[in-house]
């Protein structure tokens, strides 16, 4: 089997919007699946509020407070608002955007720890202690996780301001376009930031409101 | 193209034809076979009203599912013969069929009609007295005079069923006799963890959960025995959990719970109020 | 794609000697992690467990957070160490995207032993890896009907028994989710719509050793105590397990991320990368079968993990999410469990219909008949499986309400179903029917779901569910479906695809005698359980009624054969593809479609030029050329 040139010449390249639209729908999908996720918890709620077994949905008094919970819901908001309006803009603006979703997580994270220290009831205290411990809990490990995701884009962007990016060959199988990529990554990891932001202004409306 | 006679026009009528009439020779035979031979065995008996009532049901779906199934049977193994490559050094291909808006079309009528109608004549069937099953602490479906059926509380727990009549003092006890020709209403529930109280010959089967009160209705017939076995999987002796019951004459089933009453006074005394469900300290793992 | 004979430094040539070749990431190093942190976890475990006393109390000796957290850090140290972390660390220092890995150097086995960004090496390792596990819950079956043999002498302690039938059912449900999306879908959904990749190959090779990794998982229950609460793992009745429940939530935790990703992969894959001309009406019906499931594990999959997250924490800090008396319902496990669970059946089936939809084209030499129609089938099966959770509860006293409902939207779903059959049947139709080991298992297929479906029927009714619900009635069911219906279309995916994706030729006449005694075993063994069903046996259960023990004296014997046929399976891929080796040629079924016009092995790359589609995926009977038009690869292919 001769071949006139080096394999990785002969291959044709894959067209270049193949991956970043591949990162596109990405977030949109991780949207449907953590909507999935976390509508066992608001099914749980409703649930639970509905069967009142024993009499026990609230055991003594189970309300979390409105003041803490507002920030915790909010820091997550503006984080993702402010992430999300930079990414649609320019590339100079995203950096510091990220910087702020990025701080606002763990603040909103710390707080949401700094709360279960202070809640008057424990995770034993009824249905709706156990919706609100699971709810909380499992919402902040997935806020840590997520966050990698920003931070990702944040040290891309980082590096090519002080770098540059450079063309790379066709033998590492990706468009070469960095730039188109770095701006898909930055598209979805924002919508799904905004996404999952919602997701915690519902979860507060629930928990703490109604 | 196909090198075999059966291109379109008569090729393919004989064989739509004949496939149409095997299907509907089967289902002449097989159709009443199933109903009249099959029909009256079909479980769950006819120890109840509502066990009858299911046997009448099986038999229904048994007798629309027999032309189903030997359509598709026919029709595969009719294909299989007829249209089996019988000249395999030609390599040839068949014909180029893609589809049939006609037979689509009909098929999807069909279908639907089928599943309609079944789903139609289960739900009547359910709602009349609710079939035997269990419902829940608001039942929907009760049969007539419901206020008249004589309650019996079935309490599940690891690993037997006890049996609390609160008509008759609340007394508890393991056995469990019935009267005959007389509506009851089970309560289901449990101490612990899932539970079902499936109790074959009558048609019963209501799963007992805990902190609930699972409610279900029979009409017991003349006297029988019966089997009751757990049919939710509760725990390392679920296999065990069974006894047997009786369906009595009336006068009997008084006779056999006002014995009851009196043997079990001092147990009866110190059992916790009667109750549709109880809270019991819950069996659970700590850390 | 993967990196192609590039010259990236540092990676071992073929030559270096094998010791040192096994230094790296790979799978000994992730064994060698993965066992450092579960310790490393379990001590963190019990050191939390003696702090915070206010949460937890401590009995029995048995740590549940300590096992849980020695799960989950196990699986991280065993993830670290197949070097999954390398990439990511990259990103997170502000590397650039990149899909080299190293792995285009390996030639040997070690391929198979490490993260792998060559699909059609994470679709080998699949094959082993299912069938390593399918093997046993093969083994736990053959114990389970064993222990059936007689309903008072027991082989197995009772708590014994019920971890075998619930490592059973695991087993085959957890892993056996991926067991034709993992070989199959990783192997051909990129070549079938042209192109050289999955969207995110690292995460591929990711699902594949997720769920290696819950298979172990699940096999530890055994050290723990065992779960005994079945695959549905029900609560309250899991808050009362010893330790081996924790098992079983790890197990379906690495289950459901596995699932997650993999379908979600699948999803991206191929939405955005066909090649051109491959519209969706161009799609090959396998593509569309798994389009439909990816989207339903992508989305059912979440809602078991959350499921099994509440039950953890009822287990380890006193939640009360299934507790009633503490405020808790299992009425909530009972719905959120089955809102994963009967998509996840659905998971098992659809692919099967995929597979025999696409095979049957081969084999009739006829066009796909009613394709558009297959594939609303496809999708409407899909959707409508979202609605139709709570028939596994019509006697448990849910909202009675509900149940019509419930029953209709169930009896619905058998007219997608019959979609399918009427478009297989319409195959059928004046084709020119070749009898090979495929077409065989595919014919299988139709019968024993034909019986499967007719039999749910049965069940949708809500009086006759009362009569069958929680018997061996059920059980007939679901093995006739899943067993019946998707194992018998695998062996077929099997037989027809083995050639190509190994090169090796399967012995014929071994594959013919495994599929006839495979076929009458298998009807023997569950055909008599729809009988047990209706004569009172419930599901689950040691013992049984002395007069029912000639019926499962028949089933546990015609098991044993059963087993037997799929050992003689194992015996034709061992002899043919490792020993015998003869090799195969490259399009031994004349099949048009384009995994067949590549060469044997297919080179690493797939296709040197994209292919260009611009017919239909089943050109039979129209005396064309195969399409796509592919440019010559090599050795005249």
């Amino acid at each position: 089997m001769e071949a006139s040139a080096p394999l990785d010449e002969r291959l044709q390249a894959e067209p270049p919007d193949w991956q970043p639209h591949a990162l596109r729908l990405g977030g949109r999908l991780l949207c449907g699946s953590i909507t999935f996720f976390f509508l066992a918890f608001l099914f749980a709620y409703f649930y639970l509020l509905a069967l009142n077994t024993n009499g026990h949905f609230r055991i003594g008094s189970t309300q979390p407070p409105v003041g803490l919970g507002t920030p915790i819901a909010g820091l997550m908001l503006i984080g993702a608002i402010v992430y999300r309006l930079a990414a649609r803009r320019r590339f100079a603006d995203v950096l510091g955007a990220g910087i702020v979703a990025l701080v606002c997580t763990l603040a909103a994270v710390a707080l949401q720890f700094y709360e279960y220290t202070t809640l008057g009831f424990g995770a034993a205290s009824g249905g709706y202690a156990a919706v609100f411990f699971g709810w909380t809990v499992w919402y902040a490990v997935l806020a840590l996780i997520g966050a990698f995701w920003i931070e990702i884009q944040v040290a891309s962007l980082a590096r090519r301001r002080a770098g540059g990016s450079e063309r790379r060959s066709r033998r590492e199988g990706v468009p070469s376009d960095d730039d188109e990529l770095l701006r898909a990554g930055i598209e979805a990891s924002s919508f799904y930031w905004a996404y999952f932001a919602a997701i915690g202004v519902i979860a507060f409306i629930v928990l703490y409101l109604v | 193209m196909s090198g075999d006679g059966r291109t379109r026009g008569k090729g393919a009528r004989h064989d739509a034809r004949n496939v149409t009439l095997l299907w509907l020779l089967a289902s002449a035979i097989m159709t009443p076979i199933v109903v009249f031979v099959f029909g009256p065995h079909l479980p769950p008996g006819h120890g109840s009203n509502e066990a009858a009532g299911q046997v009448v049901d099986n038999t229904v779906l048994l007798a629309a599912a027999a032309p189903i199934a030997l359509g598709v049977l026919v029709f595969i193994a009719y294909s299989l013969w007829a249209f089996r490559e019988r000249e395999p050094q030609l390599q040839a291909d068949g014909v180029p069929l893609r589809g049939n808006s006609s037979v689509q079309f009909w098929w999807i009528v069909a279908t639907t009609t089928v599943a309609l109608s079944l789903s139609g004549y289960g739900i009547i069937r359910l709602l009349e007295t609710g079939a035997g099953g269990g419902q829940g602490p608001e039942p929907i479906a009760v049969p007539p005079h419901a206020s008249n059926a004589l309650q019996v509380q079935v309490i599940a727990q690891q690993w037997q069923f006890t049996y609390r009549w609160p008509s008759f003092g609340g007394v508890e006890t393991r056995e469990i006799e019935l009267p005959a020709h007389t509506l009851i209403e089970f309560n289901v529930t449990s101490l612990d963890v899932i539970h079902s109280f499936w109790a074959y010959q009558l048609g019963v089967k209501a799963d007992a959960n805990p902190g609930v009160n699972n409610i279900a209705y029979v009409t017991t017939r003349g006297p029988l025995a019966f089997e009751v076995r757990c049919a939710e999987l509760c725990g390392v002796w679920h296999g065990y959990m069974y006894n047997g019951g009786q369906v009595v004459p009336r006068a009997r089933f008084a006779s056999w719970i006002a014995r009851a009453r009196l043997q079990y006074a001092p147990a009866t005394r110190n059992l916790s109020p009667y109750s549709k469900t109880y809270f019991p300290e819950p069996q659970r793992r700590a850390g | 794609m993967s990196a192609i004979a590039g010259t990236s430094p540092g990676l071992m040539s073929a030559r270096a000697p094998l010791w040192r070749r096994l230094i790296g990431f790979n799978l000994l190093t992730g064994i060698v992690l993965g066992v450092g942190g579960w310790y490393l976890g379990h001590w963190i475990g019990t050191e939390i467990h003696g702090v915070s006393l206010a949460y937890f109390s401590a009995t029995a000796g048995e740590n549940d957070i300590a096992i849980m957290l020695g799960y989950l850090l196990g699986v991280l140290g065993f993830l670290i160490g197949l070097g999954f972390a390398v990439y990511p660390v990259q990103r997170v220092f502000g590397g650039q995207p990149t899909l080299a890995e190293r792995e285009s150097h390996e030639h040997g086995l070690l391929r198979y032993f490490s993260l792998s960004t060559d699909h059609k090496v994470v679709a080998k390792q699949y094959m082993v890896g299912i069938g390593f596990f399918f093997f046993i819950g093969g083994l736990n079956a053959m114990a389970i009907r064993t222990e059936l043999l007689q309903p008072n002498t027991h082989v197995f302690g009772a708590n014994q028994y019920l971890t075998l039938v619930g490592m059973h059912g695991s087993m085959m449900m957890g892993i056996f989710t991926s067991g034709v999306l993992g070989p199959f879908a990783n192997w051909l959904v990129p070549i079938m719509i042209g192109s050289r990749r999955m969207a995110f190959p690292r995460i591929e090779s990711l699902t594949f050793w997720l769920l290696m990794a819950a298979g172990v998982v699940l096999i530890t229950t055994i050290f723990f105590g065992g779960f005994q609460t079945g695959w549905t793992g029900y609560q309250p009745l899991g808050d009362q397990g010893t330790a081996g429940y924790d098992a079983y939530i790890g197990f379906f935790a690495l289950v459901g991320v596995s699932m997650t990703l993999l379908g979600f992969n699948l999803i991206v894959t191929i939405v955005t990368m066909r090649a051109p001309g491959m519209t969706w009406s161009r799609l090959p019906i396998f593509v569309w079968s798994v389009l439909a499931t990816a989207g339903l594990m992508v989305l059912a999959a979440p809602t078991l993990i959350a499921t099994l997250l509440m039950a953890a924490m009822d287990r380890s800090v006193q939640t009360a999410f299934f507790i009633p008396g503490q405020g808790g319902s299992p009425y909530l496990f009972q719905n959120l469990f089955w809102v994963f669970g009967h998509p996840e059946v659905y998971v098992l089936a659809l692919p099967g219909f995929g597979i025999v939809l696409e095979l049957l084209p081969v084999f009739t030499r006829k066009p796909l008949w009613g394709y558009r129609l297959a594939v609303a089938g496809i999708l409407g099966v899909g959707i409508l499986s979202f609605f139709v959770w709570q028939h596994h509860l019509f006697v448990s006293g849910i909202n009675a309400d509900l149940r019509p409902f419930f029953s209709l939207s169930t009896e619905l779903i058998s007219i997608p179903t019959g979609f399918i059959f009427l478009c297989a049947l319409g195959t059928l139709w004046r084709g020119r029917i070749r009898f090979t080991v495929p077409m065989l298992f595919c014919l299988a297929w139709a019968f024993n779901f034909l019986w499967g479906g007719v039999s749910g029927i049965f069940l949708a009714d809500v009086p006759s569910d009362v009569t069958t619900h929680g018997s061996f009635f059920v059980m007939a069911h679901f093995h006739y479906t899943i067993m019946g219906g998707l194992i018998f279309a695998f062996f077929a995916a099997i037989y027809y695809w083995v050639p190509k994706m190994y090169g090796y030729k399967l012995s014929e006449r071994l594959g013919k005698v495994h599929f006839w005694i495979m076929f009458l075993a298998f009807n023997s063994t569950f055909a008599p359980l729809f009988a047990l069903g209706f004569l009172g046996m419930p599901r689950r259960v040691i013992t049984y009624a002395t007069n029912l023990q000639g019926l499962n004296d028949w089933v546990s014997a015609s098991a044993y054969v059963l087993g037997l046929s799929l050992l003689l399976f194992l015996v034709n891929a061992v002899w043919s593809l490792v020993f015998k080796r003869e090799p195969a040629e490259r399009n031994p079924w004349q099949s048009k479609s384009i995994e067949w016009q590549l060469p044997t092995p297919v080179p690493l790359h797939d296709f040197e030029q994209l292919p260009v589609f611009d017919g239909d995926p089943y050109p039979y009977g129209d005396g064309r050329v195969p399409v796509p038009a592919v440019a010559p690869v090599g050795e005249g292919g």
